[in-house]
């Protein structure tokens, strides 16, 4: 169980300190990082299968990151997310990836991340609590802000 | 760029792995066990003080009815605090919720907690001052042969009485400076959740 704990977290490292850093800020995401490890730890032995192993990741991740924040009550970090209309970045990809991440708030962002990694929108809307619908309305809403922000 | 374009982007970042290799399971199992170690603890120093109280009265070391009643309600003290400790800190399982569930929930559990802490006098204290002016003042009479206390005892309780007005202001400012703010952000979220 400990090989398969730590392959599962190897391949899926990224993903987490995303979701650390969007709800700790650069401060704080260790600390969420950390937390959701324990979290996937405790949990990891029940993990039945019946839902995607992303899908229980997100769900697993999320809920960690926000446990995180009721426990430590820290004020929140500036580097949550970046104003809007802060400027474009440059050409690089990756960089307007993490810029477009971070222009969004803490639900729109995993909902994207969740969208980039193929989840179905009915995964994505029982991990957030959201109707199928309004996942739908979000995701559109997120390329138009997309495509208003990036593409000319 | 367009944002389908993102999808390849985000495939690639994702699969960058990190040069090193983190012992995340380490990690993972050694805060778990402080955070059960710091529980133990606790439970630890209600259960010695149970055992104290259980022997203290089989022993009849206590002689005088007030420190026998002090006794018993030192038992029940220790048996009710790790009760609320548990029940605070039990392992939440959370691979069932949805973010909003949670997020509503622990909006309630915070608001209990807020008026928990507001009400610390209440709960805590209350029986605990009791435990300690009744435990004091018997011990003190079966000592002296009078209930009339001096002004040693008198200091004691002017002690006691300070440290319980010290505990409520920091649970005041608990509320305030901590507990209150994490509820706001809580609340955006929701909010972000209804936009």
């Amino acid at each position: 169980m400990t090989s398969e704990f730590n392959h599962l977290i190897h391949n899926n490292q990224r993903r987490l300190r995303f979701v650390a850093r969007k709800y700790g800020g650069v401060a704080h995401a260790d600390d969420v990082y950390q937390e959701i490890l324990v979290q996937l730890w405790r949990s990891f032995g029940q993990f039945r299968g019946d839902a995607q192993v992303s899908t229980w990741l997100y769900r697993i991740a999320l809920n960690a990151a926000l446990m995180w924040q009721r426990k430590e009550v820290k004020q929140p970090s500036p580097a949550g997310h970046l104003p809007e209309a802060s400027e474009p970045p440059g050409q690089c990809q990756a960089a307007i990836l993490q810029d477009f991440l971070d222009s969004l708030n803490e639900i729109d962002s995993v909902l994207l991340m969740m969208h980039l990694d193929d989840l179905p929108a009915a995964d994505i809307a029982s991990v957030l609590g959201l109707s199928v619908n309004a996942v739908h309305i979000r995701i559109n809403r997120l390329k138009q802000k997309f495509n208003d922000r990036y593409v000319d | 760029m367009n944002f389908d374009e993102l999808k390849k982007t985000w495939e690639k970042e994702m699969n960058t792995k990190s040069p090193q290799m983190e012992n995340s399971i380490q990690i993972a199992q050694k805060t778990d066990r402080e955070m059960k170690g710091v529980l133990a603890i606790e439970t630890s120093v209600c259960a010695l003080l149970f055992i104290v109280s259980v022997a203290a009265l089989a022993s009849g070391f206590a002689a005088n009815p007030m420190m026998i009643f002090s006794l018993y309600l030192m038992m029940a003290v220790s048996i009710y605090i790790p009760y609320r400790l548990l029940k605070a800190r039990r392992a939440e399982q959370l691979d069932n919720w949805t973010l909003r569930t949670n997020i509503d929930r622990e909006i309630e559990k915070l608001e209990k907690q807020s008026r928990l802490l507001s009400g610390v006098a209440g709960w805590y204290l209350a029986p605990l001052a009791v435990v300690v002016f009744t435990g004091s003042w018997g011990g003190y009479a079966q000592r002296t042969g009078t209930y009339v206390p001096d002004s040693g005892l008198l200091i004691y309780w002017a002690g006691c009485i300070a440290l319980g007005v010290l505990v409520i202001v920091l649970n005041k400012n608990a509320v305030n400076k901590k507990l209150a703010p994490t509820l706001e952000r809580l609340k955006n979220l929701k909010k972000q959740l209804d936009d």
